[in-house]
């Protein structure tokens, strides 16, 4: 079977109920890209139901995190030569026929990370407060110290092309929360970062409370590094002039 | 000063178990080199301090520390807390190494099943 050159990398872990359709969209709207279902240790049927499907997937032995997940499909495409890799969420909030667009864009604006941003246009994608406040806040960080403007930094709709797949394949300590940093740190290293408005499925509502306080302290996390690994960088870009 | 010389007494025998408790597992080779010579130092001071005592609280007082023995806690603390920064290190080594060899796992049995396709076609052609 000739493989084609682009990859779509869907992590999944305990996705048993929306792994099946994901799967069918993307097969039947992105014919243009193998797909590469990445399970990180679901205790579930999710891998079953990855095998009845026959669907191309690597399983890891024990549940690694969404970025670990993320990183096995890029050590896979570099190893493989793909020229693309689309990352594509296996809970159902990216929309196959979307990805179709950030396929055109990367090729058009000549990037070599394109992101799909849920708020490039205004006011569709209903955000909880708190969490608009913290992209908001990743976005002024972004903007001030690298010029660039990213809408949804946090998006893990994206494209990337060979040279990003073979450097976060090769990354020692790969990001746990790859998104803020992350893109400061490929833009310090001389990449070219885009976005384009892209459609996603809400998300759909976790366990009240509880999820609140979670994603508040995983964003006080991700600040902190994000401005730690900042003042390192900059100590190097100003040695540099 | 009897009761003193019971307590430096006592001390000091702590001070020897401890250091004999250290160099036996030195010996078994379960501290690495680098721990061992660390660990080496401690019970030397510890020894030292409990043969001395007053040295602890010259330092003290020359310091400005009212009550001596804050010094101790405060070396201890200090000490425990410096361990436990190195330890963090080695565990953020350790969950890479480890993270890699799972993702090497998975990517090498996908290979193995591949490879396996491969065969089972080979030999129905056959």
């Amino acid at each position: 079977m000739r493989m084609k050159d682009i990859l779509v990398i869907v992590p999944v872990f305990n996705e048993e109920k929306n792994i099946k359709k994901v799967i069918e969209e993307l097969r039947r709207d992105l014919q243009e890209a193998d797909i590469l279902v990445i399970d990180d240790g679901s205790c579930d049927k999710t891998l079953n139901i990855i095998k009845k499907l026959n669907v191309d997937y690597v399983s890891l032995p024990f549940n690694l995190g969404y970025s670990a997940a993320l990183q096995t499909g890029y050590i896979y495409a570099s190893k493989k030569h793909y020229s693309y890799v689309i990352q594509f969420d296996g809970d159902g909030q990216h929309i196959a026929i979307e990805a179709k667009k950030l396929i055109d864009y990367i090729k058009k604006l000549d990037v070599d990370i394109l992101i799909g941003s849920r708020f490039r246009n205004k006011n569709y994608y209903r955000h909880p407060f708190l969490k608009k406040i913290g992209t908001k806040i990743f976005q002024y960080i972004i903007k001030i110290i690298t010029k660039v403007d990213i809408t949804d930094p946090t998006s893990g709709f994206q494209i990337l092309n060979k040279k990003i797949i073979s450097e976060y394949a090769r990354m020692n300590n790969f990001p746990e929360y790859p998104d803020a940093n992350l893109i400061i740190e490929m833009i310090f290293k001389g990449y070219k970062i885009g976005e384009i408005s892209t459609i996603m499925n809400p998300r759909k509502h976790g366990k009240g409370m509880y999820s609140g306080i979670y994603e508040v302290i995983k964003y006080f996390i991700k600040l902190f590094n994000l401005i730690f690994v900042l003042t390192l960088h900059y100590k190097i870009f100003n040695g540099k002039r | 000063m009897g009761r003193d010389n019971v307590r430096s007494i006592i001390f000091i025998i702590f001070g020897f178990i401890l250091t004999f408790y250290i160099f036996s597992k030195i010996k078994k080779k379960i501290l690495s080199e680098v721990e061992s010579l660390l660990w080496v130092f401690a019970s030397i001071i510890i020894i030292l301090l409990s043969i001395f005592p007053g040295i602890l609280d010259r330092i003290a007082i020359a310091i400005g520390i009212k009550y001596p023995p804050a010094l101790l806690f405060l070396l201890g603390i200090l000490i425990l807390f410096f361990l436990t920064i190195r330890q963090e290190e080695k565990i953020s080594v350790l969950n890479e190494r480890i993270k890699r060899l799972a993702q090497y796992n998975a990517l090498n049995k996908h290979e193995i099943e591949e490879l396996q396709k491969k065969l089972g076609e080979r030999s129905k052609n056959e």
